[in-house]
C-alpha cells in the first residue's frame, strides 16, 4: 500500500478546470499540506488524476478547504473517458482549519480518477493534499 | 250591461239566481235555466230578458238552444205549437188548472233549486275542509322540504369531507344568530307592548278629559250651556266646511297640476295660457280704470278732496315742524347750560389753578437757575478767556501778516515756485509708478523662485532614480557578463517550460476529449429536445408570447411617452417650490422693512 | 525575466430585475462594447448566457464574467431561480421611470441571496437615464435604497451606451480582490 497519488509515484493531473500559475494543481500531489491548488471561481470544478498504471484503490484522504459537494469517479480505460461514480458526499464546513475527509472503498480498480467539486461554502475552494492508498495491479497481457 | 246588479248577483253565487228570477220575472212559463257562459258580458243579455218588461227593447240575436224565445211581454210568446190543442174557453177552471200546473212546475223548480243550494253548501263545506287539508298538506310539504334541505346539506358535507368541527361550528353560529334574532324579536315585542300600554293610558286620559269636560258642561248654567252648545255646533259646522273646502282645494290643485302638465306638453295650450294671462291682466286694468273712473267723481269733488288732503298734509307738516323746532330749542338751551357750567367750573377753579401753575413754574425755573448758576458761571468765564486768547492770537497774526505783505515775492518768484511745485509733482508720480512696477517684478520673481525650487526637487529625485538605475544596470552587467550562469539558467528554464509544456499538452488533450464527450452528449440531448413535440409547441407559444409582449411594451412606451407630455405634476411641483421661495423673499423683505 | 502567466478568474454574474427594466439591453450593450443595442423589446424567456472578459487594470489578469441574463417576468421566477446555482456576483437592475421596479429590487436581491447561501458582491443599477422627462426615481431615492441593501449604486443608460461598463468593472474588481484575499487567507492557514 502506498500513496499512488504522489507525483513521485507517477501520478499526473491531466485535467483541471482552474489554473493559477502560482497555485498549480501539482501542489495537490506533492504530499505537502502547505502548498495548495485554488479554484478561480464558479462551480462545478473538477480535476482528473491519471495513475502510472492500473491501480487498486482502497482509501482516499483529502485535505481541502470550503468544499461542500464532492463526487469521486473512476475510469479503467486507457484514456480518461467513461467515468463511473464511486462516491458522492457533502462535506462539513470548517472555517478556521482544513477539511480532512476520508473515503474508503473495497477493491476498486482505476487508471484515472476524477474529482468533481459540485459546490462550495465560498466562491473559491482549495485542495491542499490528496492521498490515495492503493496497490498496483498487474495487467493481463 | 243594463243590469249590472243582476249580472253581478248572478256571478256571485249560484244561489242568488233564483231570487232574482223570482223577483223580476212575472210568471215565467218555465224556469230560466242558467244560460251557458254565465257571467260573460256577451251573454249578459239573456239576463235582461228576465228583467223588467219594457226595460230592454232589443232582443238578442244570439239564441242558445236552452233559451226560450221571449217577447217584450215575457215568456211564452211563441210556444203555442208545443202545448197541443188549446182550450178556447178561458174560464176559472182553465186558469186554475194553469195555475196549478204552474205551481207544480214552480215547486219542482224550487226543489231542484233547493237541491242545488244544498249541493252548493256541501261543496262549500267540502271546499273549506279541502282548504284546510290543503293548508295542512302545504305545511307538511314545507316541513318535508326543510328536512330535505337538511339532508342535502348533510350529504354535501359528507361528500366534501368537512370535519365535524366545521359542522358544529356552523351549527353554533346559526344557533347564536338565532338567539340574537330571538332576542331582537323579544325586545321589539316588549317595546310594542310598552307602546300599546302608553296608547292605552293616553286613551284613558283622553277619555277622562272628555268626561271632565262633560261634567263641566253639565255644571254650567243653562245659558252658558246653550252658548256652549251653539258654539260647539258652529265649531263643528266650520270644521266640516273647512274639510270640504280643503278637499275642494286639493282637487283644484290636482286639476291645476294636471292642466299644467298638459299645458307644458302642448304649445298651443301654452300660447292659449299666455293669451289668457294677457287678457286677465288687461281685464284687471280695465276694472281698475273703471273703478278709478267711478271713484273719481266730478272735478270739483276731486279738487275739494285734494285740497282737503293738502290741508291735512300741511297741518301735519306744520305740527311736525313745530315739534322739530321745540326739540331744537331744547337742545340749544341744554347745550348753553352745559357750557355755562363748564365755564363756571373753569372760572371758579381756573383762575386759581392757573395762578398756582404759574407760580409753580416760576419756582422751578428759579431753583434750576440757582443750582446751575455756579457751573454756568465757570463755563462762561472759560469761554470768555478762550475768546480773549483767540482775539489776541488773531491780532498778532494780523500784525505779522501786515508785516509780511512787505516781503511778498514778485511774480517771477511766484512763477518759480509754481514750477518747482509742478516739477515735484511729476517726480512724485514717477516714483509711484516705479514703486508699482517694482512690486510686480518682485511677485514674478517669487514665482520663478518657487518653480526653480520644484525643479530642484524633481532633479534630485531623478538623480536618485538614475543612481538606482545605474546600480541595477551595473548588477545586470555583472549578471549578463556571466554567460555560463545565464546559459545554465536559461537551460533550467527551458527544461521547466518543456515539462510544463508536456503537462499542459496532456491536459489539453484530456480537455479536448472531455469536451468532445460533453458536446456529443449535448448535441444528443439537443436533438432529443428538438424532436420533442412539447418542446416545439412550447417554442411556438413562447415566440407568440414574445411577439405579444413586444406589442405590449411598444404600446406601454407610447402611452407613457404621451402621458408624460400632458403630465402636469412636475410643473405643479416646480410652481409650488417657486411660490414658496417667493413667499420667503417677500416675508424677508417685509421683516426688513418693518425693522427699518 | 520570466513573465507571469495571466490569471483568468471566472465569475457567475446574474442580472436580475423586473420585466422591461433593460437587463437584456444592458447585457447586450456591455457584451458588444456598445455597438449593439436591441431597439425592439424582446421578452427574455428563461435565462440567456453570455461571456465577457474584463481586464483588471495594472495587472495582466482578467475576470471572465459569465453573465446570466435572467427573465424578469414573475412567470419565469421559479425557472430562473433554478439557474442561479451558487452565483458569485449579482447585478440588480431597476428602471428609473418606474417606481415599482425600485421597490422590487429588494425582493430580487433577497431571492439571489437565498440561492447563493453566502455573501456575494452586488450592485444596484438604475437604467434609462436618457428618459429624464419620465424619470420618477431620483438619485437620492436610489442611493437610499442601495444603502438599505448594502450595495453600491450605479446609473446608466443602455440606449446611450453611457456608463454601462462601470458596474461590471466594479464587480470584476471586487471579485478579483476577493480572490486575492482568499489566497492570502489560505496561505496563512497553511503556515
Amino acid at each position: 500500500m502506498f500513496d499512488v497519488a504522489l507525483s513521485g509515484a507517477g501520478a499526473k493531473v491531466v485535467l483541471t478546470t482552474s489554473s493559477d500559475e502560482n497555485y498549480p494543481p501539482e501542489n495537490m500531489l506533492d504530499g505537502k499540506a502547505e502548498s495548495f491548488w485554488i479554484s478561480t471561481g464558479m462551480f462545478p470544478q473538477e480535476f482528473v488524476i491519471s495513475f502510472a498504471g492500473m491501480m487498486n484503490v482502497s482509501k482516499i484522504k483529502l485535505s481541502c478547504f470550503h468544499v461542500r459537494g464532492l463526487s469521486i469517479q473512476r475510469s479503467v480505460q486507457k484514456e480518461p473517458l467513461d467515468f463511473e461514480v464511486i462516491d458522492e458526499r457533502e462535506l462539513t464546513p470548517s472555517d478556521a482549519s482544513l477539511q480532512l475527509e476520508e473515503f474508503k472503498f473495497d477493491e476498486t480498480t482505476a487508471r484515472h480518477m476524477k474529482f468533481i467539486i459540485k459546490s462550495g461554502f465560498d466562491h473559491f475552494v482549495s485542495v491542499h493534499k490528496l492521498n490515495i492508498d492503493g496497490t498496483a495491479v498487474r495487467e493481463a497481457e | 250591461m243594463n243590469r249590472p246588479p243582476s249580472g253581478g248577483g248572478r256571478r256571485a253565487t249560484t244561489g242568488a239566481r233564483p231570487s232574482s228570477s223570482l223577483r223580476q220575472g212575472a210568471p215565467p212559463g218555465t224556469a230560466m235555466r242558467m244560460p251557458q257562459g254565465t257571467g260573460a258580458p256577451g251573454t249578459a243579455r239573456p239576463g235582461t230578458r228576465g228583467g223588467v218588461p219594457g226595460g230592454v227593447g232589443v232582443l238578442d240575436a244570439k239564441l242558445s238552444v236552452t233559451d226560450r224565445p221571449t217577447t217584450q211581454q215575457g215568456l211564452g210568446g211563441m210556444r203555442t205549437g208545443k202545448k197541443g190543442p188549446q182550450r178556447v174557453v178561458m174560464d176559472k177552471s182553465y186558469f186554475i188548472g194553469m195555475l196549478r200546473t204552474k205551481l207544480n212546475e214552480l215547486q219542482a223548480e224550487n226543489n231542484s233549486l233547493q237541491r242545488g243550494i244544498e249541493q252548493a253548501n256541501e261543496e262549500n263545506n267540502s271546499y273549506l275542509s279541502y282548504e284546510k287539508r290543503a293548508e295542512s298538506l302545504a305545511n307538511e310539504v314545507k316541513e318535508q322540504q326543510g328536512q330535505l334541505g337538511d339532508y342535502n346539506t348533510l350529504v354535501d358535507k359528507l361528500n366534501t369531507d368537512t370535519a365535524m368541527e366545521e359542522v358544529l361550528e356552523d351549527h353554533n353560529q346559526l344557533k347564536a344568530q338565532n338567539d340574537v334574532e330571538a332576542k331582537n324579536i323579544d325586545k321589539i315585542f316588549t317595546q310594542r307592548q310598552e307602546i300599546e300600554q302608553n296608547i292605552h293610558q293616553v286613551e284613558q286620559e283622553i277619555q277622562q278629559c272628555r268626561r271632565m269636560a262633560d261634567t263641566l258642561v253639565d255644571d254650567m248654567n243653562p245659558q252658558m250651556r246653550q252658548k256652549y252648545m251653539s258654539l260647539k255646533q258652529t265649531n263643528e259646522s266650520l270644521a266640516r266646511e273647512l274639510e270640504a273646502r280643503q278637499q275642494e282645494l286639493d282637487s283644484l290643485n290636482t286639476k291645476k297640476e294636471n292642466l299644467e302638465d298638459d299645458l307644458s306638453t302642448s304649445q298651443v295650450k301654452q300660447e292659449a295660457v299666455r293669451l289668457y294671462e294677457q287678457l286677465h291682466e288687461l281685464e284687471e286694468k280695465k276694472a281698475q280704470l273703471i273703478a278709478e273712473d267711478q271713484s273719481r267723481g266730478t272735478p270739483t269733488e276731486e279738487r275739494e278732496r285734494l285740497l282737503k288732503q293738502v290741508k291735512e298734509d300741511n297741518q301735519e307738516i306744520a305740527s311736525m315742524d313745530r315739534q322739530i323746532q321745540e326739540y331744537r330749542d331744547q337742545i340749544t338751551t341744554l347745550q348753553d347750560e352745559i357750557r355755562q357750567l363748564d365755564l363756571d367750573l373753569e372760572e371758579h377753579q381756573g383762575e386759581k389753578n392757573m395762578k398756582y401753575k404759574e407760580l409753580k413754574k416760576r419756582e422751578e425755573t428759579m431753583t434750576e437757575f440757582l443750582e446751575g448758576y455756579e457751573d454756568t458761571k465757570l463755563q462762561e468765564l472759560e469761554h470768555k478767556g478762550n475768546l480773549e486768547e483767540n482775539i489776541v492770537a488773531i491780532l498778532s497774526h494780523m500784525s505779522r501778516n501786515l508785516g509780511r505783505t512787505k516781503h511778498m515775492p514778485n511774480p517771477q518768484e511766484l512763477a518759480r515756485m509754481q514750477d518747482d511745485l509742478s516739477f515735484k509733482q511729476t517726480e512724485m508720480h514717477k516714483s509711484e509708478a516705479t514703486a508699482s512696477s517694482l512690486a510686480g517684478e518682485s511677485a514674478r520673481l517669487q514665482m520663478d523662485l518657487q518653480k526653480v525650487e520644484q525643479l530642484e526637487s524633481k532633479i534630485t529625485t531623478e538623480l536618485e532614480t538614475l543612481k538606482a538605475k545605474i546600480s541595477t544596470m551595473n548588477q545586470e552587467l555583472e549578471d549578463y557578463s556571466d554567460l555560463n550562469k545565464l546559459r545554465g539558467e536559461s537551460d533550467k528554464r527551458k527544461q521547466k517550460l518543456q515539462e510544463e509544456k508536456v503537462t499542459l499538452t496532456t491536459r489539453r488533450d484530456t480537455f479536448k476529449k472531455a469536451v468532445q464527450e460533453l458536446s456529443a452528449h449535448y448535441e444528443a440531448t439537443k436533438t432529443q429536445l428538438n424532436e420533442n413535440e412539447t418542446y416545439a409547441q412550447l417554442g411556438n407559444l413562447e415566440r407568440k408570447w414574445q411577439h405579444h409582449e413586444q406589442n405590449n411594451f411598444v404600446m406601454k412606451e407610447f402611452i407613457a411617452a404621451k402621458s408624460m407630455e400632458s403630465d402636469y405634476r412636475p410643473l405643479v411641483a416646480a410652481v409650488k417650490t417657486q411660490i414658496n421661495e417667493y413667499n420667503k423673499l417677500v416675508q424677508e423683505s417685509l421683516a426688513r422693512g418693518v425693522q427699518r | 525575466m520570466p513573465v507571469a502567466m495571466p490569471v483568468v478568474l471566472r465569475a457567475k454574474c446574474v442580472v436580475v430585475g423586473d420585466s422591461t427594466v433593460g437587463k437584456s439591453a444592458l447585457t447586450q450593450v456591455f457584451h458588444s462594447d456598445g455597438t449593439h443595442f436591441p431597439k425592439a423589446y424582446s421578452m427574455t424567456i428563461g435565462v440567456e448566457l453570455c461571456v465577457k472578459s474584463v481586464n483588471i487594470p495594472e495587472t495582466s489578469n482578467s475576470v471572465e464574467l459569465y453573465i446570466y441574463d435572467s427573465a424578469g417576468k414573475e412567470m419565469f421566477s421559479d425557472h430562473v431561480q433554478q439557474m442561479w446555482d451558487s452565483p458569485s456576483l449579482a447585478v440588480v437592475v431597476c428602471d428609473l421611470a418606474n417606481e415599482k421596479s425600485l421597490s422590487s429590487c429588494v425582493k430580487w436581491l433577497e431571492r439571489v441571496k437565498a440561492k447563493a447561501g453566502r455573501d456575494i458582491h452586488a450592485v444596484l443599477v438604475g437604467n434609462k437615464t436618457d428618459l429624464d422627462t419620465r424619470r420618477v426615481v431620483t438619485a437620492e431615492m436610489a442611493q437610499k435604497a442601495a444603502a438599505g441593501m448594502e450595495v453600491v449604486y450605479f446609473e446608466c443608460s443602455a440606449k446611450e451606451r453611457e456608463n454601462v461598463e462601470a458596474p461590471f468593472y466594479f464587480l470584476a474588481n471586487a471579485f478579483y480582490k476577493q480572490y486575492q484575499e482568499k489566497v492570502a487567507m489560505t496561505e496563512s492557514l497553511c503556515e
